[in-house]
């Protein structure tokens, strides 16, 4: 018998100000925004990479998470759900709605957010019973990693488990991203906690024609990181300057290569990369890169949205 | 002048991980030697385990000359940019080879 979900109040007061989020064209593989008649109804029961900042506010309330009416997921939400999750629960109880939709909850157990949740003693809340659709799909679960060792061991089963499942392009850029960011994760965040990592296919009924991965953790942030050695006076601005090439909280010479590089190579493939930190997010795309407010949480995620059959030509 | 010729892995995935590398490959001094990096084994290497090769190799153990064949153009790519970051693009050579990788 599935438990009666709790009641939800699905507004949260004062979590979001300024600009909201363009529409989501990563999602559909455009490289420019698309227009409001085009937004499919169903987006409103997405949360992924694109729209999590905006949608997640809607279904937390206090220690209430509510995916009851998600039908999509990719692995930046689930990573920014786990760390949400992580968050929450060190503050009390958390209780969590599973999705209604068998896909969006075979994506849940496949990807193993649901485990990772029963982890932190989260109460998950509905029917468990669903057949795992994602087996033949290779993937990187939701992992925590404690060391630039166990980032780079990561990065290295993504590229044996995706390699021939992507084009070469795309797979050269999925290490390179998860390679870059999980030490970045490591070495600037000072998390509390592990940091985690994800990645898979976006899309959980059928269309795999984008990957994305994800790392997550709960540190001091961007800005804080990225104070020592420049001059920064605010979240957004911090941000922006992350993106730049050779922009690091280290102050060694060579560094700060990373992101840059991996925003470029994925830019190239007509991919997408997000970066929030704090209460702000960057989107940089192949025609543009803008700056959103989003709802507050400690530490950064980032993802990288790459085409499966990305290519650019760098490898020819 | 001594030559040393060394195989890079299929993955180099960080700092720690070319450090941990060449630790086992090459002499803690190269003042003396020339070292020939053989990449036809090499799939992909990210941006900062590039930048640690190029240091390690040319800055921390002073090798005069490095050969590098086979590499994958992306990888290439992000050497040279390395080498030129730290000034030692003279002190590299580049053997062209293929290599199917990004």
């Amino acid at each position: 018998m599935t438990p009666r979900r709790p009641s939800m109040n699905r507004a949260v007061k004062g979590t979001i100000v300024g600009k909201r989020s363009p529409t989501p064209d990563v999602c559909f593989g455009g490289k420019m925004p698309l227009s409001a008649a085009t937004v499919p109804p169903h987006y409103a029961q997405w949360l992924v990479m694109a729209n999590f900042d905006d949608s997640f506010t809607t279904l937390i309330n206090e220690g209430y998470i509510d995916l009851s009416g998600i039908r999509r997921f990719d692995a930046y939400s689930v990573v920014g759900l786990a760390c949400a999750l992580t968050r929450v629960s060190q503050r009390g109880s958390v209780t969590m709605t599973l999705p209604d939709s068998d896909g969006a909850l075979s994506f849940l157990q496949d990807i193993g957010l649901t485990i990772y949740a029963e982890s932190l003693g989260v109460r998950l809340v509905g029917d468990r019973r669903v057949a795992s659709l994602f087996r033949d799909f290779p993937r990187v679960e939701l992992r925590p990693f404690d060391s630039r060792f166990a980032g780079e061991a990561l990065a290295n089963l993504l590229y044996e488990r995706l390699e021939g499942f992507v084009s070469t392009e795309a797979l050269v850029t999925l290490h390179e991203a998860a390679a870059e960011l999980t030490a970045n994760a490591v070495e600037h965040a000072l998390s509390p906690s592990p940091p985690l990592m994800a990645a898979f296919t976006n899309h959980p009924d059928g269309n795999h024609e984008y990957l994305v991965v994800a790392v997550g953790d709960l540190g001091i942030g961007v800005e804080s990181s990225l104070r020592k050695t420049h001059q920064v006076h605010s979240e957004e601005e911090a941000l922006r300057l992350a993106f730049r090439e050779l922009v690091s909280g280290t102050g060694e010479k060579g560094r700060g290569r990373g992101l840059f590089e991996v925003e470029r190579t994925v830019r190239s493939l007509g991919g997408f990369t997000v970066l929030r930190s704090g209460s702000a997010r960057r989107q940089e795309g192949p025609s543009f890169g803008r700056s959103y407010s989003a709802f507050p949480l400690p530490g950064t995620i980032v993802g990288a949205l790459v085409p499966r059959f990305g290519e650019d030509g760098f490898s020819k | 002048m001594t030559t040393l010729s060394v195989q890079l892995p299929r993955l180099l995935s960080g700092r720690d991980g070319t450090r941990r590398v060449l630790d086992e490959l090459l002499p803690r001094d190269l003042k003396a030697v020339t070292v020939l990096f053989d990449c036809s084994e090499l799939r992909s290497a990210s941006p900062s385990s590039v930048d640690e090769l190029v240091k390690i190799v040319f800055s921390e153990r002073g090798t005069e000359h490095a050969s590098f064949s086979s590499m994958p153009p992306r990888t290439l790519e992000l050497l040279l940019k390395s080498s030129q970051e730290y000034g030692f693009s003279d002190r590299l050579e580049v053997e062209h080879g293929a290599n199917p990788s990004g």
